[in-house]
């Protein structure tokens, strides 16, 4: 450890976070070692030891021979001040080594909102901020993740996006940059070899005339056709400090057949592929072996759909239960909880329950295409209440489109209802309930059908929160809300172009980081680079985009064809449902992708 | 099943792994080496482990001492099984029948090296014996943080014996016998205490004994 560490780690808060060390972090011999990588997660350590693709992609990366695969995370506001002051350069926690030693430098962008925090770590590293700054093929600035479905706002900074699935793609990268060094390639050409890779998006190739020789675009996504054959980190990392999702996740599927409108997850992730429950079961419990957590859950979209749940938790169960294991389903749909679930989850600890009916109304649930109706979830509640549940947790969003004030207003009427069926059916009423309603501001996203819509201006959604508010006052409810402001800036970012680049340095510049955090999220700062930059940012957040309108992120595809997306909006205006697609195949374009999953059923 | 006690270390980077973190990780490290552990009666069933006196983060320590029980006979190869479980830092050195309570601790043997780095400071042997002169009279108040305010304490009662010695211009090294427990003396208001304050204090946790100054076990 460097000495200078030393002095600085005392004071700072909770400093396990920067000194590694934990039970199975990977030190490899440099001298068997010709590639380094350094997986760069642009959160705190707690949120990204959480993320379960920074676990897959270490996992990978460390089992190839020759690569060193690191982790690097953002300091806290203190730590960064230190290291800042000390002038000591951002380090990976395995070696310490500085990250701008290593051969790529990779970021997970899963949130709009951390893309100041990945540019603030480039400068916390010594690198220069700009791929066109940088002239030697390494440290090679790579990205990956939910986000770079639209990379236009990080363009100028990234030298190559990873579009899809990692598992893969990550492992091609590695060689084919291993085989550039010993070639002696220079920057640029690389790049045009790399470009060739399928999935490997290069946005400089597409300045100006752009270069001859660069592929076609749209670059589609890669994903892992058969789920049964992507790794599971079985052998993870066990943080010695507590972290946000402190036990072993396990990913039932990726892709969700529901179709949700505004949902981008559920159309980029398309199509939808389970894992077998054997798999689970012994990966589950070798993770649990292995880590020694007390607790596992189960990952997905929407766990409640995966086809074999009863089985594959009566499978887990038979280990966990001894063993005081606890194990818990987020992610559940209120239309298909059952009876026999319920007494699944009830045998290990019985946190609360929530459900995500997204919209107050039936119309506003069949605009967004969010297939559960209000008796479908009184059901459950009644279920769950009957079960001896006082706790139930109900988020919705406000500025879905089309939505009037009598949709607002019918989430507090939904809400009265679920206590009035407390009251109806609690096992035990001397205990309470607490209903705890939360709304957010809906953020359209690029590849949904509602990726043309509007955002709602900040103050429109303030008087929506408030009409809500005043017709919220049950005891036992509990209404919060997500703030207006971080809303609009993510909605800029989520459909932003290549010029939202220069607002993003701007903000870092001035001092901008963490910005997923209340405690350093700072409007002005925001509002002020806008300004400087000359953007409006209600251009990109607030106005109705037209059909014809080139999109900034068609440069990519999710393999969804954008004609289905729009019959998708076009449905939704007329509050027409689609049915899953495992009643009926809508034909979105994924199957084209692989002919696993849903899409062969 | 009878307690058990086990002494580990806690050196590298696990000087920085908070108290409740220890446990959680300890916890996990049985579950690892597949040593299950007897859990509490209850509502929710907590495993029974305990460690004694809680380490600050940043301290060094060598005889860190886990109570804990252990579902049916402890295999012979534990301590083995623990280390190869337990993360960088965290060692056990022995695993053995306790012969008292916890709460018969009474003194800690601690050392340590306090840094003078900035340009302007520097150590002598006259220093050396100003520190010796100034731990040798007979109250030492400092201020303390309590819940209610500053307060002031004498910590000279809480100090068996203590002596400071020369290492280099920029170095004094630091060996004691503390209060352990009722009352608990932090080795850090031992460095506040001092008249030429150092710009670190690292300390390590060397030995326990009982109230008669014997090796507590």
């Amino acid at each position: 450890m460097d000495e200078r560490l030393l002095r600085i780690l005392p004071r700072v808060q909770k400093p396990a976070r920067y000194v590694g060390g934990e039970k199975r972090q990977i030190i490899k011999d440099l001298s068997q070692t010709d590639l380094r990588v350094a997986l760069c997660f642009p959160d705190t350590y707690e949120i990204g030891m959480s993320n379960l693709g920074m676990r897959i992609l270490y996992d990978v990366a460390n089992r190839a021979p020759g690569v060193w695969c690191e982790r690097v995370f953002a300091p806290w506001g203190d730590m960064e001040d230190e290291l800042r002051a000390a002038g000591i350069p951002l380090f990976a926690l395995e070696s310490g080594d500085a990250v701008g030693e290593f051969d790529i430098v990779a970021f997970s962008l899963g949130y709009e909102m951390s893309y100041t925090t990945a540019l603030n770590m480039l400068d916390l590293a010594a690198i220069p901020l700009r791929s066109s700054e940088r002239d030697s093929l390494t440290p090679l600035v790579v990205a990956g993740g939910t986000c770079c479905y639209n990379p236009e706002p990080m363009a100028d900074f990234i030298d190559l996006f990873l579009i899809g699935e990692g598992e893969e793609l990550n492992l091609e990268l590695y060689a084919a940059l291993r085989d550039a060094k010993s070639r002696g390639l220079s920057k640029p050409e690389f790049l045009l070899e790399a470009s060739k890779i399928g999935g490997i998006y290069v946005p400089s190739l597409y300045v100006g005339g752009g270069v001859p020789d660069a592929p076609p675009l749209p670059i589609t996504k890669r994903i892992v056709k058969n789920l049964d054959d992507a790794p599971i980190p079985v052998d993870a990392i066990v943080p010695s400090t507590e972290i946000v999702h402190d036990r072993v996740s396990l990913e039932l599927f990726r892709g969700c057949i529901r179709g949700c409108r505004f949902c981008q997850a559920g159309y980029a992730y398309r199509p939808a592929r389970e894992r077998s429950p054997g798999l689970l079961i012994e990966k589950g419990v070798a993770s649990l072996k292995a880590s020694g957590y007390d607790e596992a859950t189960l990952l997905s979209l929407s766990t409640s759909d995966y086809t074999r749940l009863l089985d594959l938790c009566d499978g887990l169960l038979e280990y966990t239960e001894p063993r005081n294991i606890s194990l818990s389903l987020p992610s559940l749909r209120a239309d298909n909880f059952s009876l026999e679930l319920m007494n699944r989850v009830q045998k290990v600890r019985k946190s609360g329950l929530t459900f995500a009916p997204e919209a107050g109304s039936q119309r506003l649930r069949d605009v967004i295409n969010k297939n559960v109706t209000e008796e479908e979830l009184l059901n459950t509640c009644r279920i769950a209440f009957a079960g001896g549940w006082n706790s139930v947790k109900l988020y919705f969003m406000l500025g879905l489109p089309g939505e009037t004030d009598e949709d607002v207003l019918a989430i507090a009427e939904l809400t009265n209802h679920v206590l009035h069926c407390w009251r109806e059916h609690a096992r035990n009423k001397n205990r309470g309930v607490r209903i705890a309603v939360s709304t957010s501001c809906f953020v359209p996203k690029p590849h949904t059908a509602f990726q043309w819509e509007p955002q709602v201006t900040r103050e429109e959604y303030s008087r929506r929160v408030a009409l809500l508010r005043d017709n919220m006052r049950a005891k036992n409810v509990t209404y919060s809300w997500h703030d207006a402001d971080t809303s609009l800036i993510e909605a800029v970012l989520a459909r932003g172009d290549r010029k939202i680049g220069k607002v993003l340095e701007t903000v870092v510049q001035n001092g901008g980081r963490l910005d997923a955090w209340s405690d350093y999220f700072d409007m002005n700062r925001w509002l002020a680079a806008f300004e400087t930059c000359g953007i409006d940012p209600s251009f990109y957040a607030n106005r109705a985009r037209d059909y014809d309108e080139a999109l900034p992120w068609s440069v990519v595809s999710t393999g969804v064809d954008e004609d289905f997306l729009k019959r998708e909006n076009e449905l939704a205006r007329q509050a027409q449902t689609t049915p899953d697609c495992r009643t009926r195949c809508s034909a979105c374009g994924a199957r084209n992708l692989c002919d696993g999953g849903v899409c062969g059923e | 099943m009878t307690k058990t006690r086990l002494r580990m270390t806690k050196l590298g980077p696990a000087v920085y792994i908070s108290h409740l973190d220890l446990m959680r990780t300890t916890r996990r490290a049985f579950t690892r080496a597949d040593i299950a552990l007897r859990h509490s009666e209850g509502f929710n069933p907590h495993p029974l482990m305990s460690f004694a006196l809680p380490l600050s983060v940043g301290q060094e320590s060598v005889c860190e001492l886990l109570d804990f029980e252990a579902e049916g006979a402890l295999p012979p190869d534990a301590a083995e099984r623990l280390n190869d479980a337990l993360p960088e830092g965290l060692r056990v050195l022995e695993i053995y029948a306790p012969e008292a309570k916890l709460s018969m601790i009474k003194y800690l043997e601690i050392t340590g090296y306090l840094f003078y780095d900035e340009k302007d400071k520097k150590v002598s042997r006259e220093t050396i014996s100003l520190f010796n002169d100034y731990f040798a009279a007979e109250k030492l108040i400092i201020s303390k943080k309590t819940k209610r305010g500053e307060g002031e304490i004498d910590i000279k009662p809480m100090i068996s014996s203590i002596s400071f010695s020369y290492y280099n211009s920029k170095q004094v090294s630091i060996s004691a016998i503390i209060s352990a427990q009722n009352p608990t003396l932090n080795p850090a208001s031992i460095a506040a205490a001092l008249p030429l304050k150092p710009d670190l204090a690292q300390f390590r946790r060397v030995q326990i004994f009982d109230s008669n100054l014997n090796v507590f076990r």
